[in-house]
């Protein structure tokens, strides 16, 4: 009989890669879930990936570092490079796109974006043909987003999210969403039809990594800790005797006379 | 040692469903954590107004233009309606959140202005009311409005109980003021303890008839899928021998008449909710009285 056995520590050792593979199968099914959440009028509205791997990981991570350097991101730059810890720390990442909100209003006259009808503050706003938002125009984005967008199909994305969200915590596992985390992966392809994203980041830990988080975490965090251990402890460890020649208890009885 | 009757039972306790939903609305795990969730549990007599409103609109103008005015809303108004008749109403939870106040400041464009305070600039020069809600809202809000409703519905759905989320009858609830403060409200419907009572709507069948049901088909879809491809004006296709009958076009033209009776329709509306609302003031009175609010 085969047997699976899982560890959390070592990072990245089998006995831990069996458990992240189990978190991957967690987050399957928040993705289905996510797509099975209630939706205004059962529109198809949504894609969702799924991004899991140390080099992937790191990729999004370093992403959302680099993101928190630029001027635009200034007021939420300790949260980007908080989080970016959290992205690293994570088993994996589910990415979920809203794939309407741009370039296909869902045109109910809500008023959610601003109220004028027929939803022209949304088109007004665009380049369109023929009733349509014109999707290859992004001339006028100066922003992460690219807005204006339904509101109607971003509160769906928000149902989607909460609905896998719901799942995580049915399964057991600990999840929260990142703006940030959505961001990076924006930028860096992933939902490549969506122009709003959120990325959730899922963890199978005895510690939910995603709270009880500390000032500085971005430098401050148990990676950091644990690097820094190695570190010092290599060094001390060169300034013992040779454990040969100087066996410890003929060590210490030396020191008792 | 006792007995109580199964139907009965099951619709008090939906009252203990609406608080279970309750506790994930207001705890959900948010993205902004800025949302301040608000929600008012609605039943028995209070569900009234709602009715109400529509159906004074009704009296004003006809059947015809309160199915006009907004045709979800009278769908969903005749669920209700044969819900009360046939003695199971449901129990309505208004959840509803302020999102037309950014003060996020992460300026991230998805609203349309470049930054937050431009948002809130234009909320106070321009902002204004849509169907369901009032605008513009902070896409960030409004996300996390839809996880902590999604969180309200899914708790319902995990009592296996009978429930649908409508922006009609929260729009009804916005305009009559169940909550204060709030720019977006949304009714979720916890009962009745029917087989899909909000989704293959039993209801329907009282009052709608196939032609009726057809030719709104027709109406809405033509252009999709009941039409003779390639042609620059297609006839349009219709349940039976279409084909033996007068052919049939559809136009696109402004239509005065029409624009003036959904003028119309609109200022009865408004005044409808000038009638109707001091009820809810009333309501809410009572509960503040019962001290049923949290403190």
């Amino acid at each position: 009989m085969p047997r699976i056995h899982s560890k959390e520590f070592p990072w990245f050792s089998p006995p831990d890669m069996n458990r992240r593979e189990h978190a991957v199968e967690a987050a399957k099914l928040m993705m289905n879930a996510a797509h099975t959440a209630p939706c205004a009028g059962g529109v198809d509205h949504m894609e969702a990936e799924l991004v899991w791997g140390e080099k992937e990981q790191e990729e999004i991570a370093e992403k959302m570092e680099e993101l928190s350097y630029l001027p635009e991101n200034k007021r939420v730059d300790e949260q980007y490079r908080t989080e970016a810890i959290m992205a690293r720390e994570a088993d994996c990442i589910l990415v979920l796109g809203d794939t309407h909100g741009r370039n296909m209003p869902f045109d109910a006259n809500c008023g959610y974006c601003s109220g004028p009808a027929g939803c022209s503050f949304v088109y007004s706003r665009r380049r369109t043909a023929a009733g349509q938002i014109d999707h290859s125009d992004k001339s006028l984005s100066k922003t992460l987003i690219d807005g204006p967008l339904c509101q109607v199909h971003v509160q769906d994305l928000g149902y989607s999210t909460g609905s896998a969200l719901w799942m995580a915590r049915k399964l057991m596992v600990d999840a929260r969403p990142f703006m940030t985390v959505g961001m990076a992966a924006k930028k860096l392809g992933y939902c490549r039809a969506s122009e709003f994203m959120i990325g959730i980041l899922v963890s199978a830990t005895s510690k939910n990594p995603f709270v009880d988080v500390h000032y500085n975490y971005h430098v401050l965090n148990m990676r950091r800790m644990v690097d820094s251990v190695r570190k010092h402890y290599v060094i001390t460890r060169q300034f013992a005797p040779d454990y040969r020649p100087h066996p410890s208890k003929r060590f210490r009885k030396k020191e008792g006379e | 040692m006792g007995m109580i009757d199964g139907r009965l039972y099951a619709q008090e306790r939906l009252l203990d469903v609406a608080g279970h939903a309750l506790h994930a609305y207001l705890g959900a795990s948010l993205v902004t954590s800025r949302l301040n969730q608000k929600a008012v549990i609605v039943h028995g007599e209070d569900i009234m107004p709602m009715l109400e409103f529509v159906e004074k609109l009704e009296a004003r103008l006809g059947s015809d233009a309160a199915k006009n005015t907004f045709f979800p809303l009278y769908v969903d108004y005749m669920c209700f309606k044969t819900a009360m008749d046939e003695g199971h109403p449901p129990v309505i939870l208004v959840l509803g959140a302020d999102l037309s106040t950014a003060d996020l400041g992460w300026d991230c464009g998805a609203c349309g202005f470049p930054t937050c305070a431009e948002f809130n600039k234009f909320k106070r020069e321009e902002g204004g009311l849509g169907r369901i809600g009032a605008g513009p809202s902070c896409a960030w809000k409004n996300f996390d409005y839809g996880i902590a409703c999604d969180y309200a519905c899914a708790a319902v759905y995990e009592h296996k109980v009978e429930s649908r989320i409508l922006g009609t009858f929260g729009m009804v609830s916005f305009a009559l003021g169940y909550l204060d403060d709030v720019s977006a409200a949304l009714a979720l419907c916890i009962g009745p303890p029917v087989e899909l009572w909000w989704y293959n709507r039993p209801s329907l069948a009282q009052w709608r008839e196939y032609d009726d049901i057809m030719e709104h088909f027709r109406r809405n879809y033509a252009f999709h899928f009941q039409m003779f491809s390639s042609d620059l004006r297609p006839q349009v296709k219709k349940d039976g021998p279409w084909w033996e009958q007068e052919k049939e076009f559809v136009s696109i033209e402004a239509d005065p008449k029409y624009s003036e009776y959904q003028e119309k329709l609109m200022a009865a509306l408004l005044e409808t909710v000038v009638e109707v609302r001091p009820k809810v003031e009333e309501a809410k009175a009572r509960m503040r009285e019962q001290k049923t609010e949290p403190k």
